[in-house]
């Protein structure tokens, strides 16, 4: 965690913010194939062989190709997940979607339910916003009012890391009687049914489960990894719970293993989310070897879907870098070869174009510092600027 | 040659004298203030000549009463039309202001049948608020001796988008171009009552139904169709389909991705670079060193929201950069990039085929040397209404057009020379109330190459509303300059299916082709264009006149069949007939009355049952139960007015029977704690 909050993990050396961590291991599975790769804004990773634009695979935050955009905003409308899972016959905890407008029947439906109950947002990224242990109406009320605001953030998504690259922009607001902004008054909100248990978070990809972990109480961090020890028709759940959004290649799926049930048989299992992103971060802190092996299954994945075999796994690199879009490119040039070099990483700058804000590099190292290092070079997390595009081919387009 | 004075000559100088023509009249309506403290505000307007002289009467009245304010019924506002379009065949008597009420008063009277009884009187009052104005503004029209100040002209000039309505007549001549009318669409009704963001998907769906396929739809238009033969299901969400990935939208909507990848192929894009807003200085600095005219966009707009294009010197550019700021993207980071110069086409790509080309011209009026930009503005929106595409997308009254008409040395009330075109945007989005031709058939083949390359580029983008700048689309690309300003992922269908001008392209239909192509799905040969469909409605739709609203939808689209209720929290319906209408009428059941809330609606395909009307069937066993229930109530009441004529029994209360809160209710549900 530092100053501002954001949670960082350690890789290759380098403290990376944590909802990076996707597309910096489909990033380092590529380099370590020996694939050129191209970075774009937003986390997006084009990488290939062959071509001015080495293309043949893709991803954006870690998400491949292979997962359609209608898929994807279909994860990220919370409603319409749970009404998929419900059609395809995946236990879910009880829940119903209420607006602002009908905040007294979501009183009455929680006292249905019976408290305690946890409130989440209706659309958003995933995980979407939640507040949890909601004891009475007035607290329900008091969680609506909160997770109803709305961040002048939200309509920057250009410029706001924690929006996805493939997300619905939300410009519509309106303001609440304290004169907040807030999500339009027929904006709608969960209210589920707080299941007590341990979470399980599972990666499906391809209609396969990849890894599988229990998450501690926060369901942020991983704890323990259940990859395999998982119940066969639980682990048959989990993937059906991701094929039942159409077009989803590959899905992060969280149940819960009921507290009070004395068994682990399906029925004790309620699915509570589903994930476009892998969210690898919660992975690794289950067991150290479990982030390669989800970057390597999405590569490998999306490879397949390619028709793209994947070469010998590599130790070091060496090739051109092409850094643009700087906004100064002639103090990055200074900076940059000194911070690669702590990292392990050799960076002999060529050219920089301070009106064009590019540079012109060389750099050799092991795959997973240099996806790290390009991956916070494109955040505007290495130094004070942030690049536009970063190519590190072994064919550099000539001029 | 000197002029013969006949006797006949001077009876038309006497009627001169004392007549005057009525050349236009105006309605308009004012909102009123956000915060209610002024209420809304009717003006009429009377307009005419009295020896060459322009003459001008105003009347305005409140939609305000006893302290309420009144709501405005929409036939208040058509008889207030109706009066005013009766006067300008009126030759108007002048000095005899009893001739003149008793003309005015009888043109009120023709139409006050249509009137609510006095009984609804908030409706009864709003009407005779526009007659009010109207009256007014007549008779002030015919006293008025000089010309007077243009009082609603100076409102219009300062408050234009405070205006809710508009009228004026005669209206200006319906815009053409070359001549050429603007194409008419038989799917119009069908389309125009749906929720105006999803009609890109509605599009899609309709073709889906259309050649065979069951189709399930959720709230926020999404909706998943079904392939009856693999059972293989593909998503749909506006126009977000499968057809294109994730990691493609990221790139698409990201200017800066799009420039950098498409450079890298050699596809000719704009020099321009990205700033955030504390960047402002650096911004002005790079512009002047790349030269103007210089566009400034937000990095990852929409709907053309922020963008300036043609900032032609430093000082423009910091007037955009504070129009920028002000936008609903304000505070993302832009990109400043050299203006291109261009025609602006909307290319559509599926696969490596160009399948549709629209060229948009940036929002625009041309003046008749009678009406004034306002009028012009709000007759052109409602051309617009006729298309399904650019129905939701009217000209719109903002700062930036505001700044058009300023350069132009324009205000709202200004009166374009015949054939002057007027400028009201500077980007030719249709989102701002731009105009649409279709040209695929004139456009050069280099410069479809050129389009299917820059698609390719980007991975996974099986579909591409594709943005150009072109000089000339006839000829090839080297003989000219062809840039690439952006590229859409979105299911951008209805500029080529619905443009204002040109042949339009189903471009709908080709995308779903080219989806199911896709997922390996076999399409039948040919489509139906009557279905017959099971509407299958779940969520709150018992209880709150779902059925009701459902028959009078079918009724207005010409549907046939019945709907009747389908346990405690669902509704069926079947619905036949023409495919557009019974397509439009699924989408709609998502929406359903004031009341009720849908989760699904699903369609299948089902035989038809040929019925000439729409009927709603009712469950005969509740149909029962509720007349048994209405006579147990009635027999209650009369015996409870038996006892009140005998008087309370001791011991016997009549007050109400105490209702339980929510949290008695649960307490008891739950026991104690």
């Amino acid at each position: 965690m530092n100053s501002t909050g954001e949670p960082y993990v350690e890789v290759a050396g380098f403290q990376v913010p944590s909802r990076l961590i996707d597309g910096y291991q489909v990033h380092r599975a590529a380099l370590s194939r020996d694939f050129d790769v191209l970075s774009l804004p937003r986390q997006v990773l084009l990488a290939g062989t062959s071509g001015a634009v080495p293309a043949e695979v893709s991803f954006a935050h870690g998400v491949p190709e292979a997962s359609g955009l209608s898929a994807v905003t279909f994860a990220q409308d919370r409603r319409l997940a749970r009404a998929l899972l419900e059609r395809a016959a995946v236990p879910k905890s009880a829940g119903a979607s209420f607006s602002w407008r009908s905040i007294s029947r979501a009183r009455r439906y929680a006292n249905k339910l019976g408290y305690p109950v946890v409130l989440r947002e209706g659309v958003g990224e995933n995980p979407v916003r939640a507040i949890h242990h909601i004891n009475s109406g007035e607290e329900l009320r008091a969680a609506f009012a909160e997770l109803r605001r709305r961040d002048k953030a939200d309509r920057t998504p250009g410029s706001n890391p924690h929006i996805a690259g493939y997300a619905t922009t939300r410009l519509t607001f309106t303001h609440d009687e304290e004169g907040n902004e807030v999500a339009p008054l027929r904006s709608r909100m969960m209210v589920e049914e707080d299941v007590p248990g341990s979470t399980i978070r599972a990666f499906v990809v391809g209609g396969e489960l990849v890894a599988a972990v229990e998450l501690d109480e926060t369901q942020a961090t991983g704890v323990k990894d259940r990859t395999n020890d998982l119940p066969t028709e639980l682990t048959q759940v989990l993937v059906r719970a991701a094929e039942a959004i159409p077009g989803l290649a590959c899905a992060t799926v969280d149940a819960i293993h009921r507290r009070d049930a004395d068994s682990t048989q399906v029925q004790d299992f309620v699915v509570i989310g589903i994930s476009e992103r892998p969210r690898i971060e919660t992975y690794l802190t289950a067991s150290t070897d479990l982030d390669d092996v989800l970057g390597d299954a999405l590569l490998g994945f999306q490879a397949l879907e390619a028709g793209l075999s994947l070469g010998p796994v590599v130790d070091t690199i060496a090739r051109p870098l092409e850094i643009e879009g700087l906004r100064h490119a002639d103090k990055v040039a200074d900076e940059l070869p000194q911070v690669a070099k702590a990292h392990g990483i050799t960076l002999e700058v060529h050219r920089a174009d301070s009106v064009a804000g590019d540079i012109d590099a060389w750099a050799s190292g092991a795959p997973a510092a240099i996806a790290a290092l390009v991956e916070l070079l494109m955040a505007g997390y290495l130094v004070d600027d942030k690049a536009a595009a970063v190519n590190f081919s072994k064919e550099a387009p000539s001029d | 040659m000197t002029e013969l004075h006949t006797s006949e000559n001077s009876v038309a100088e006497d009627t001169t004298k004392l007549n005057r023509p009525v050349a236009l009249v105006r309605l308009v309506r004012f909102r009123r203030n956000d915060d209610k403290s002024q209420p809304s505000r009717i003006y009429a307007q009377v307009v005419g000549s009295h020896l060459d002289k322009e003459v001008r009467g105003i009347g305005q009245a409140e939609l305000f009463q006893n302290g309420e304010h009144l709501i405005l019924p929409a036939n208040a506002w058509k008889c207030g039309e109706t009066v005013l379009e009766a006067l300008l065949s009126k030759q108007v008597p002048l000095g005899d202001i009893r001739q003149s009420t008793s003309l005015i008063d009888g043109l009120i009277h023709s139409v006050e049948s249509s009137m609510p009884t006095e009984d609804d009187e908030p409706a009864h009052a709003a009407y005779h608020v526009v007659f009010r104005a109207i009256r007014e503004a007549f008779l002030a029209f015919c006293t008025a001796d000089s010309p007077v100040e243009d009082e609603l002209g100076a409102l219009l000039d300062g408050k234009m988008p405070k205006v809710s309505r508009y009228f004026v007549s005669p209206p200006p001549p319906a815009p053409t171009y070359n001549g050429t009318p603007a194409n008419v669409f038989s799917d119009a009704p069908y389309i125009e009552p749906l929720p105006k963001d999803g009609t890109k998907g509605h599009l899609l769906e309709r073709e889906a139904l259309k050649y065979g396929m069951a189709s399930t739809r959720y709230p926020n238009g999404a909706f998943v169709v079904t392939d009856s033969q693999s059972q293989q299901r593909m998503g749909f969400k506006w126009g977000r389909s499968p057809l294109a990935s994730g990691v493609a939208l990221s790139i698409c909507s990201y200017k800066e991705a799009t420039r950098r990848l498409l450079n890298r192929v050699d596809v000719p894009v704009p020099n321009g670079r990205v700033f955030s807003i504390a960047d402002e200085a650096q911004a002005i600095q790079y512009a002047d060193r790349i030269g103007y005219p210089v566009v400034c966009k937000p990095v990852a707009g929409l709907r053309g929201i922020g963008v300036v294009a043609n900032i032609k010197n430093r000082n423009e550019l910091e007037d955009a950069l504070r129009l920028y700021k002000h936008s609903e993207l304000g505070a993302d980071d832009f990109v400043i990039e050299e203006h291109v110069p261009g025609e602006d086409y909307r290319i559509v790509v599926i696969g490596d085929r160009v399948v549709a080309s629209v060229v948009r011209a940036p929002a625009s009026v041309t003046g008749d040397g009678l009406h004034t930009v306002a009028d012009l503005i709000e007759h052109k929106n409602q051309a617009r209404q006729a298309n399904p595409h650019l129905s939701s997308r009217p000209i719109k009254l903002s700062e930036s057009l505001e700044y058009q008409l300023e350069l132009a040395g324009l205000k709202y009330t200004s009166v374009p020379a015949r054939g002057q075109v007027v400028l009201l945007a500077n980007s030719a989005n249709l989102s701002q109330g731009g105009d649409s031709f279709e040209i695929a058939d004139e456009l050069h083949p280099s410069i479809k190459e050129l389009s299917v390359k820059a698609v390719q580029a980007v991975p996974g983008l099986g579909f591409c509303g594709l943005d150009m700048l072109i000089e000339d689309h006839t000829k090839p690309v080297w003989e000219q300059r062809v840039t690439v300003i952006e590229l859409n992922a979105h299911a951008a269908i209805g500029s080529a299916q619905y443009p204002m001008w040109g042949t339009p392209a189903p471009v709908a239909k080709d995308f779903f082709e080219a989806t199911c192509a896709n997922a390996d799905i076999s399409l039948p040969v040919a489509q139906s264009e009557r279905l017959s469909v099971e509407l299958s409605i779940r969520g709150r739709v018992t209880g709150v006149g779902y059925r009701q609203w459902l028959k009078r939808k079918a009724v207005r689209f010409g549907l046939t069949g019945f709907v009747r209720n389908h346990g405690k929290s669902g509704v069926l319906a079947h619905i036949e007939g023409d495919a557009d209408a019974v397509a439009a009428l699924g989408y709609l059941a998502m929406t359903g009355p004031h009341r009720a809330v849908p989760t699904s609606v699903t369609m299948r395909h089902v035989g038809g049952l040929h019925r000439s009307a729409f009927e709603i069937i009712s469950d005969p066993f509740k149909v029962r139960a509720v007349r048994k229930a209405k006579r147990v109530v009635s027999r209650m009441r009369r015996k409870v007015r038996k006892t009140l004529r005998l008087g309370t029994p001791r011991g016997m209360s009549l007050a109400l029977p105490r209702f339980r809160t929510d949290e008695e209710s649960s307490r008891q549900r739950l026991g104690p704690a």
